[in-house]
């Protein structure tokens, strides 16, 4: 299935912020997110605040792009500012004990199948999507 | 007996597209409902106030609805609060009113849940894509449906529950609510298992008939602490016991697991320690069908099946009406309707009038133990109560 370029991120979305290394790493082809200094948690989504010790000092961590795909979906009807129909996977990512979520591009994914990120643009702000390893 | 809490009045008022009431006549219509039948009643009795309401910002262009519901019933609570958090806002509202009471801050508090969406269905729905994280999930084009499909897709996966399994849970809620004269769907009978398999694909595996409507009402509940319950009614209902947990994440992201929901079971154990019940003393019970593969996680989370066995439960048909647990006689969210901020309050409604005998043909025989539970988001976050008579 081919994914239909957006024009825009479909929500308002903050990315000059404390964190605008995350959405920076988007653009250039890589998945970052924050890591504690004081406890050494890494978190998924990036925070400015961490949820394990309440330490503020944060450092970024470059995490690999692959995953394995716990379950999906074909989202029949798309949510406004999406271009048609589009496959939703559920993915645990390798390094990161976290699942997230993302479009899927590519015939039709198995549970189990590994994955990796892709990166597609809304206007400006490039996201991360995924298709078969 | 003094620091019991129990419910007095229960009111719930027709559910579906309410063109012909306002949102101040809806919620009024829920409210008259639940105080009419009440002895001993003026502004004065009402020392609390909780409204439920998930979206009327957007929905109908009004924000301070605790006010708002403090002038509709004319009284000047000494606590008073809207809450929002999105489709259990009415269990949590509930659960505000009881630990008030309990903390003996007050005696008499009233909940009223209301929600009107019909009036445009395309801010409602931007509500409810408001729900989970904007910016890390819905982003990438997660919705409620999706999001259920998701759990849905791993249910049938794992433990092989089918599509089948999934209908049977719209045909049983959808003949619930053919025998409810406020429920939605009500006009619309019953459906055949072939209807509901065959329904337009919404997010594969679930169809439309999978999924819950947009919905127009209210539903209210005078709550008092026990010693004082006498002066109200003949038949107050106890809250036996009550639980709520929520997961550290609002999305998938810092979930346990998509469909073993960790937070349901604590709060089901906490719920269910307190009223010191098992799951096979409940006699009733309304649960979360926001989307049929909800239902069928619950069956296993309330411990009424095997984890995986959710689906074998739906078949047996354990859960319905004639079953051994009879499970969203009112219809359920799927055929009753789902006004977000009604939802939760309305499950407590069905079950106290099925507790006083009061629930015509869906009347469950001698039920004397009741059980809700209301959820919201990808089931993040979780409200169980244990009524009794
Ligand atoms: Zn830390």
């Amino acid at each position: 299935m081919k994914m239909n370029t957006l024009d825009k991120p479909p929500y308002y979305i903050d990315v000059n912020t404390k964190l605008s290394s995350f959405w920076e790493g988007l653009n250039q082809g890589e998945f970052r997110t924050t890591k504690c200094k004081s406890c050494g948690s890494v978190h998924y989504p990036p925070r400015t605040l961490c949820p394990s010790c309440y330490s503020d000092q944060i450092e970024w961590v470059n995490l690999p792009l692959t995953g394995t795909v716990e379950t999906y979906t074909h989202v029949d009807i798309p949510p406004p500012g999406f271009n048609g129909a589009f496959y939703l996977v559920a993915v645990r990512m390798d390094e990161l004990d976290k699942t997230i979520l993302g479009r899927y591009t590519g015939e039709e994914p198995k549970i189990g199948d590994r994955v990796t990120m892709a990166f597609e643009q809304m206007g400006e702000q490039a996201v991360y999507i995924f298709k078969a390893l | 007996m003094s620091n019991d809490v129990a419910i007095v009045g229960a009111g719930v008022s027709r559910f579906g597209k309410r063109d012909d009431v306002s949102y101040h006549e809806l919620f009024s219509e829920a409210a008259h409902e639940a105080i009419s039948g009440l002895e001993n009643v003026s502004p004065d009795t009402f020392e609390g106030l909780w409204v439920s309401a998930a979206m009327p910002e957007l929905t109908v262009e009004q924000a301070h609805v605790g006010n708002l519901g403090a002038q509709i019933l004319g009284i000047t609570p000494k606590i008073v609060s809207r809450v929002e958090m999105a489709c259990s806002s009415g269990s949590s509202s509930i659960r505000n009113a009881w630990a008030a009471i309990k903390s003996g801050m007050i005696d008499t508090a009233i909940v009223v849940g209301v929600e009107k969406m019909n009036n445009n269905p395309a801010m409602a729905n931007k509500g409810l894509l408001y729900v989970p994280d904007v910016t890390f999930e819905g982003i990438h084009g997660i919705t409620a449906y999706s999001g259920f499909a998701l759990a849905a897709k791993q249910h049938m996966e794992k433990y092989g529950t089918t599509r089948e399994q999934l209908s049977s849970v719209a045909v049983k809620n959808h003949s619930n609510g053919a025998k409810n004269p406020k429920a939605q769907f009500h006009s619309m009978g019953e459906i055949s298992l072939e209807k509901a398999m065959n329904a337009r694909m919404v997010s594969e595996p679930l169809n439309l008939f999978d999924c819950s409507p947009l919905t127009d009402g209210a539903a209210a509940v005078v709550l008092t602490r026990g010693n004082k319950a006498k002066e109200f009614t003949d038949q107050p209902i106890w809250i036996k016991g009550a639980g709520q947990r929520v997961e550290p994440s609002i999305g998938v992201s810092n979930m346990s697991s998509i469909t073993d929901w960790k937070a349901m079971r604590s709060a089901v154990n906490d719920a269910f320690s307190m009223a010191n019940i098992k799951p096979s003393d409940i006699d009733v019970a309304e649960t979360h069908d926001c989307f049929t593969i909800a239902e069928i996680i619950e069956y296993e989370m309330l411990g009424l099946a095997k984890k995986g066995e959710g689906g074998k439960f739906i078949e047996d048909g354990e859960s319905s009406l004639s079953g051994s647990t009879p499970i969203n006689t009112s219809g359920g969210l799927k055929a009753k309707g789902h006004p977000i901020g009604a939802t939760g309050v309305a499950q407590i409604v069905e079950i106290t009038e099925q507790l006083r005998g009061q629930s015509g043909d869906r009347q469950v025989r001698d039920a004397e133990i009741g059980v809700t539970h209301n959820l919201s988001g990808f089931a993040t976050h979780h409200v169980v109560h244990v009524l009794s008579t």
